[in-house]
Parts: structure tokens; C-alpha cells; sequence
């Protein structure tokens, strides 16, 4: 490796079996430090579960059992202990965002007030550059104390991306964000991951090959549970290598 | 073969249930009012008030009153910890376990022991195997014990109604399991877990079996003083003046049933207030 600090995560070999049923297969890629990664395929193709390992969230899934390895920085991502710690620095977004019951102050602070931050002025500064990078501030700073879920879906997905954000990640996750939101929607939590870029590194996965070809700077095509093809976006969209990759997004794209 | 005429059937039936609910209704309605028509005329403020005099004849049953609420406050503080930790770790730890396995046999086949055995189980445990006597520390721990399955299992379900998202996304924010309970699930179960626990308490206020041997007197006209006394329970006392005390008034027996009606109804009601409390605040 020459200059190891331009990857955020260096994923070696990675495979996930759920009992006998292979969901990732000897997968090999390197996040670069401050890009969009786009992931696209279909359903089952795998990309949900590598989502959950990097964060650890598979380790809540009883029947996984993952083999090979990532490194962050210094850390054996798969190997620590210490899984709190990784999922403060490589934070996760679902597909159908969930508030928690809490005020949306609450929702924000959640994540610093459980890694210990307790001082209120801290806090307030958290809230608010976290708001306003998830670009929900102007829309909620008069009723930050009234509650999250009676925010509109759009609002609540922007909501779950400042509370992330609210931890400082290095590494953030997306899983079909807008899988469930409008046009209008959509675009402002594409504006908010633009413009989140290069300050934190995204990993973006989603069903709309579009999505991917407007935001990303590389995508990769996962199949099966197997990584088909990685490139820049542009290369990806215009010049697949592989006649699956190919397949794929003309079928999608019409 | 007749045709049936299907409206004509609809109403039958429709009849029908309406009549057999009815007749649900009535031993409810006919023993409440009983119970209040013949308890009325011998609960005052002396009855309330005051110590049994003359072997039970005359006086109040002021101890019985004290005693009950002894017990049942007593049961709740040994069962409600145990209980609501054990529901904890099932639900949230450790749900697949072997020993979730277990402990959920154990929990069934607890509920379905008859009251008796618990109140000989206590008799042969507490008062006489851990030398505690006849005591309220004896009493309340059986029937704490009695208890038990029931605050498990719902606390256990109300736990389980909070949504499995919100744990998601707690843990995904870096929260530990602890801190997921302390902070998500427990606030927004609280209330479920609470109207379960008043419901088991008010089964236990009238219970008479698991006191029988391990604490109850018959007649003990002083108020307690330590752990290790011995009490007078409303259900107890209504036993033992209907059938150790010769021509005690019918209006008597009647007033102490009322009293314990009122005390487990009172309960009750508490109970549904905080239930539907509990509806009208759930927000997802
Ligand atoms: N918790 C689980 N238990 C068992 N199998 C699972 C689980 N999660 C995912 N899988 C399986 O792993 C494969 C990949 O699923 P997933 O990662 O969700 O794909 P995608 O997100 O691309 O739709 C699928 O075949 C799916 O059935
Ligand atoms: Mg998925």
C-alpha cells in the first residue's frame, strides 16, 4: 500500500453466509477517504448486509457469520471489541427512516449524550451545525422540543442524517434513503449528501442507477453477493467492463 | 331442505350472543351490589378505624385494612425488581437463550401452580427452612413468589410492543444494549409494565392461601411494628369471622367484603386510568 491514509476502509476478502446461504462473497474494495461511493444492483444482491458489516450492526443478526477483514486507519474493524466505537465513526442511515420517540433535540443528541457528552452548550452547537448540514435547520429551529415523528418522511430521513452526524463520523452509510420519499424529497437529501462530501466519506447504497450516476464519483455493481465491477461513475455508467454490469443498467435505464 | 332466510338468521344470532353477554354481566353486577346493599349499613368510620374488640364481635377491622396494604406493598417491593429485571433480560439480552428457554417453561408451569401450594411452599421455605416464623418478611415474600410469573410475562410484553426499529436505531447510534433499555425501551413501556404490575397487586390484596400459614392472625388487634410480626388480613379476617365466629351479624361479613371489593375495584381503576393514559400518549 502506498499511501494508506487516502482509504477510509480497506475491505479484504469479505464474505457473509446467513446459515448455508452465502449473502457476500469474497469481497475486495477500498472506500477512498472523503468520496461518494455509490452501490447499485438488485434486491438480494447483498448490498444491505455489507452496509451492516461495516458498521457492525450485523453483529445483531444472529445467524451471521463473516469472514475476512477491514481495516480503519489502525483499527481491525472486524476484530475490536470496542463496537460502540465503530459504529460512532461509521454511522448508518436506513431505508425507511425511523425517529425515535424523543424531541427532535433529543433525536440529535442522542448519540453524543450516549458516548458522554453531557455539557449543555456543547450540545446546543451540535444540534444546530447538525441540523443545518443535514439541511433540515431552517425547517424545525422554531420546535426543536416538539416531537421528531410528527415530521414529515423527508424530514425525518434528513433528521436520521444530522443525528448521525451529530457523532462526528468519519464514515457515513446510506441504504436506500430515498426509497421512500417524493422527488422534492429526494433531491434535498441528494443536495445535503453533495454537499456533505469530502468532509465525511459516504457510502450510498441505492436501487435507482440514476441516483448513483448523479451523485457518486465511483460506483460499484454488486450481483449476487459478489462485487461485479467498480470504476468512476462516469466510466461505470458509460463503459461497463462487464456485459452484466451492462445488462443491468440498460435494463434499468430503459 | 328449508331455505334459510340469511337477514332473519343475522338477527337470531345477533340476539342471541347479546343475551349470553348479558348473562356475563349479571353475577358481576349481582355480586358487587349485594355486597354493597348488605356491606353499607356496617362500614363507618368507627369500623374503618378502629381494632376488633370482644373476639371479633365488636369493633373495626382497622388491622385487617393495615395488614392488606402491608402485604400486598410488601409482595410488590420483592416481586417487582425480580420480576421486571428478569423480563429485561429475556426480551432484550437474551432472547434465543437456553436459558430464556428455560426460564419461559419455568414461568408456565409457576402460573399454573394453585395458590395452596405456594402458601405451603412458604410455610416450608421461609417460615420454617429460613427460620423467618410467621411473619409479614415470610408472608410477603410467598406471595411475592406468586406473583413473579405473572409481573414476567407482562412485563415482558410490553416491552416486546416497543417497536424493534427504535432499538435499531439506537444501537446503530452507537448506544449499548443498557442504554437502549434505559433510554428507549423502558420510557415508552413504563406504562404497560406499571398497569400490570397494579393489576397482579389487586389479585394478591384478596388472596387468602399463600397468607394462611406464613403470616396471617386471626385475631391480632395491634398494628405491626417490625418485619418479623405477624398481620391481619381483610381476606383472612372475612374467612375467620364466617366461620369461627358463631351469630356474628351478616351485615359484618358483608362490610369487610365490601371494604376489600372497594380496595381491589379501587386498584383496578387505577389501573385502566393509567392504561388509557398510557393510549392517548403512545406517538407511533
Ligand atoms: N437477517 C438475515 N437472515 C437471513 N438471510 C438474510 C438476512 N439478511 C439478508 N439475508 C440474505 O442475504 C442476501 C442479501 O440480502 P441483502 O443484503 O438485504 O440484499 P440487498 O440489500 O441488496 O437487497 C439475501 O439473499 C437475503 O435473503
Ligand atoms: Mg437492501
Amino acid at each position: 500500500m502506498v499511501m494508506p491514509t487516502t482509504d477510509a476502509l480497506s475491505i479484504q476478502n469479505l464474505s457473509v453466509n446467513f446459515g448455508n446461504k452465502t449473502a457476500l462473497r469474497d469481497i475486495s474494495l477500498d472506500i477512498h477517504k472523503g468520496e461518494l461511493l455509490g452501490i447499485i444492483g438488485p434486491t438480494t444482491s447483498g448490498k444491505t448486509t455489507f452496509l451492516t458489516v461495516l458498521n457492525r450492526m450485523i453483529d445483531t443478526l444472529p445467524d451471521a457469520k463473516v469472514r475476512g477483514r477491514i481495516r480503519m486507519g489502525d483499527l481491525n474493524l472486524l476484530a475490536t471489541q470496542q463496537v460502540q466505537s465503530v459504529r460512532r465513526r461509521v454511522g448508518m442511515i436506513f431505508a425507511l427512516p425511523v425517529a425515535l420517540p424523543l424531541t427532535i433535540r433529543g433525536n440529535v443528541e442522542y448519540g453524543p449524550r450516549r458516548s458522554g457528552v453531557r455539557d449543555p452548550g456543547i450540545l446546543d452547537v451540535l444540534v444546530e451545525d447538525s441540523l443545518k448540514a443535514a439541511g433540515l435547520w431552517e425547517e424545525v429551529e422554531t420546535r426543536l422540543d416538539s416531537p421528531a415523528l410528527k415530521l414529515s418522511g423527508g424530514q425525518q430521513q434528513r433528521l436520521c442524517i444530522a443525528r448521525a452526524l451529530a457523532l462526528k463520523p468519519e464514515v457515513l452509510l446510506l441504504d436506500e434513503p430515498c426509497s421512500g420519499l417524493d422527488p422534492l424529497s429526494t433531491a434535498r437529501v441528494e443536495d445535503t449528501l453533495i454537499a456533505l462530501r469530502g468532509d465525511v466519506t459516504i457510502v450510498l447504497v441505492t436501487n435507482n442507477p440514476y441516483q448513483a450516476s448523479r451523485v457518486a464519483d465511483r460506483t460499484a455493481f454488486f450481483l449476487g453477493g459478489e462485487l461485479v465491477e467498480l470504476n468512476d461513475t462516469k466510466a461505470l455508467f458509460t463503459l461497463p467492463k462487464d456485459e452484466r454490469t451492462q445488462a443491468y443498467i440498460e435494463g434499468k435505464f430503459g | 331442505m328449508r331455505r334459510q332466510d340469511p337477514l332473519a338468521q343475522e338477527r337470531r344470532a345477533r340476539l342471541g350472543l347479546l343475551l349470553v353477554t348479558i348473562l356475563v354481566i349479571v353475577p358481576v353486577a349481582l355480586i358487587v351490589g349485594t355486597v354493597i346493599v348488605k356491606g353499607i349499613g356496617a362500614v363507618d368510620w368507627e369500623f374503618l378505624s378502629t381494632a376488633p374488640r370482644n373476639g371479633l364481635r365488636e369493633g373495626g377491622i382497622l388491622p385487617a385494612i393495615v395488614g392488606t396494604l402491608v402485604l400486598v406493598a410488601g409482595a410488590v417491593l420483592w416481586s417487582v425488581p425480580f420480576g421486571v429485571a428478569t423480563a429485561i433480560y429475556l426480551v432484550e439480552y437474551a432472547p434465543r437463550s437456553q436459558i430464556a428457554r428455560w426460564v419461559r417453561l419455568a414461568i408456565l408451569n409457576l402460573a399454573g401452580i394453585p395458590s395452596v401450594v405456594y402458601g405451603l411452599f412458604g410455610l416450608g421455605i421461609f417460615v420454617i427452612g429460613l427460620k423467618l416464623g410467621v411473619s409479614i418478611l415470610a408472608g410477603t415474600l410467598t406471595l411475592a413468589l406468586m406473583n413473579l410469573p405473572v409481573i414476567v410475562t407482562s412485563t415482558a410484553e410490553s416491552l416486546k410492543a416497543v417497536p424493534d426499529r427504535f432499538r435499531v436505531a439506537s444501537l446503530a447510534l452507537g448506544a449499548s444494549r443498557w442504554q437502549t433499555v434505559r433510554h428507549i425501551v423502558l420510557p415508552n413501556s413504563l406504562q404497560g409494565i406499571l398497569t400490570g404490575i397494579i393489576l397482579e397487586t389487586s389479585r394478591a390484596a384478596g388472596e387468602t392461601a399463600p397468607i394462611l400459614f406464613t403470616v396471617a392472625a386471626f385475631y391480632l388487634p395491634r398494628l405491626p411494628r417490625t418485619i418479623y410480626d405477624q398481620v391481619m388480613a381483610l381476606p383472612m379476617h372475612l374467612y375467620a369471622i364466617s366461620t369461627q365466629v358463631p351469630n356474628i351479624g351478616m351485615d359484618v361479613r358483608y362490610g369487610v367484603a365490601l371494604v376489600l371489593l372497594g380496595l381491589v375495584l379501587g386498584v383496578n381503576a387505577i389501573a385502566i386510568a393509567v392504561r388509557s393514559r398510557m393510549r392517548r400518549n403512545r406517538i407511533w
